[in-house]
């Protein structure tokens, strides 16, 4: 328990003095953040020269993915969108030396509000005006999508002409070494029915609710950058309103939380180009296919990695679910262009 | 000679009530949340073991159906292939692949799969959606 230990807790502080440009950091208050089971999230309040700072420090947990980026490179990234006025959470200093608490850590200025997706989805005393909030989201969401291989460059993110979402879960899929026969289904039907790419843009690539915070008036921050990479704008827009990420409010396809008039029309008054329908509901069966391998991979840290724990043994049996969503938006003989008219 | 009584079903399901009905309420927040999900956990195992066998014969009959050696992995190779691409063998495999399915998410999540299915039926039109 990484800042448990009074010695790291040293380190840190004299670290982000360091970092921050001040003669004293301290350490207030500090506790663990429920959630993350990729990475470990720490609440600390400091204090730096007198002024009190409620910050939130992200490092890794020791079942980090190899699939997702350093603490670093997700710092850059965050720090890409704060400059463009995406609320997130403000960041403030990153930390690449694995020698001062034993691994990378980033620090961001804490936001407040709630960010479990179960209870975003159904306590309505949260977020204020719903369809507010999905135009909201609509607009952050276009707002992270400026950010393309002409405006920026991120070394760790590889050639934007290179990588292909379908081929990388086929890879996932054969990766697992497990006959699904769903998922083969699923990816078949992608495959013959994949509209033609569009140029890519920074993807959040894990834009969903669960993945940004809410107060009593509406969002204070999108989370989870770890994921982000360059890829077709829809495939964000699919994630979001996909049906496995709807909380069980299956008629509120703005990600259990409003319409997808709403959002889209947020995104699309933001960026100035129209939504699909159709490469909608393709990257939203694609997004089953994705969360699918993800829960399998999650349940394999059990039989594979000994990881006795609740969550990751149901996780392990949500894909029963998923399949059948994805049989469901996939019937033979139907279309990209049937299905989404 | 049979197996003893009670038997694991009526085990796990015992376990699961006194779970839920003695200690569950006496709880909040994470630990509250820990004994739901072990409740969960318990409960699809008890589902299991009643409708576990006939997913299993219905897993077999779909393999048997569709290639020559029963094997999930020929299946899995001939779609990736295009084999089910059209015709009345797409249709046939779709409706056995989505049978499973919903018997696998019998046992995992009954509740899902009910609001799933009404909501499905709901949009009479294949194209109707949300």
């Amino acid at each position: 328990m990484t800042f448990t230990n009074k010695e790291t807790v040293a380190a840190f502080e004299s670290w982000l003095a360091c970092a921050m440009g001040v003669r004293s950091a301290e350490a207030g208050a500090i506790r663990k953040l429920s959630g993350g089971a990729i990475q470990e999230n720490w609440a600390i309040d400091l204090d730096l020269d007198g002024e009190t700072i409620e910050t939130v420090v992200r490092t890794d947990s020791p079942s980090s993915v190899a699939v997702s980026h350093s603490r670093a490179q997700e710092y850059q990234l965050l720090k890409a969108a704060y400059s463009l006025g995406v609320t997130v959470p403000e960041p403030l200093a990153v930390c690449e030396d694995t020698g001062v608490i034993g691994k990378e850590f980033a620090v961001m200025r804490r936001i407040a509000g709630v960010g479990l997706g179960q209870k975003v989805a159904r306590d309505l005393s949260l977020g204020g005006d719903r369809e507010a909030l999905a135009e909201r989201l609509g607009r952050e969401l276009a707002l992270i999508h400026t950010i393309t291989p002409a405006t920026h460059r991120f070394d760790f993110l590889g050639d934007p002409g290179e990588g292909d979402s379908l081929e990388e879960f086929y890879r996932h899929l054969d990766a697992l070494a497990e006959p699904r026969a769903a998922l083969e289904w699923g990816l078949r039907w992608l495959t013959i029915n994949r509209p033609p790419p569009e140029p890519k843009v920074l993807a959040h690539h894990d834009f969903r609710t669960g993945n940004y915070m809410i107060d009593a008036d509406g969002l204070t921050g999108v989370l989870d950058w770890e994921f982000a990479g360059w890829a077709e704008p829809h495939e964000d827009i699919g994630w979001f309103t996909a049906m496995c990420w709807r909380f069980g409010n299956r008629n509120k396809p703005a990600g259990g939380i409003g319409s997808r008039e709403a959002f889209y029309r947020g995104y699309e008054m933001a960026s100035g180009r129209a939504i699909d329908p159709k490469r909608v509901y393709f990257w939203e069966v694609f997004a089953h296919i994705r969360w699918s391998i993800i829960a399998i991979q999650q349940g394999r840290r059990f039989s594979d990695g000994g990881e006795r724990t609740l969550d990751i043994v149901l996780t392990g049996r949500r894909p029963a679910e998923i399949d059948y969503e994805i049989l469901r938006m996939t019937p033979p003989g139907q279309g990209l262009l049937d299905a989404a008219a | 000679m049979k197996p003893d009584d009670p038997s694991a079903a009526n085990l796990l399901a015992t376990a699961s009530l006194a779970l839920k009905e003695e200690i569950a309420p006496l709880l909040k927040g994470e630990e509250r949340l820990t004994v739901l999900m072990a409740i969960a956990a318990i409960e699809t195992a008890c589902r299991e073991v009643a409708l576990g066998p006939d997913l299993a014969a219905h897993q077999a009959a779909c393999l048997a159906a569709h290639n020559g050696d029963g094997l999930a992995e020929s299946l899995c190779k001939a779609i990736r292939a295009g084999v089910f691409d059209a015709g009345t063998d797409a249709v046939d495999l779709h409706a056995r692949l989505l049978e499973d399915a919903k018997k696998r998410c019998a046992i995992s999540n009954p509740r899902y799969l009910a609001a799933a299915e009404a909501d499905w039926t709901r949009r009479t039109a294949p194209n109707r959606r949300d």
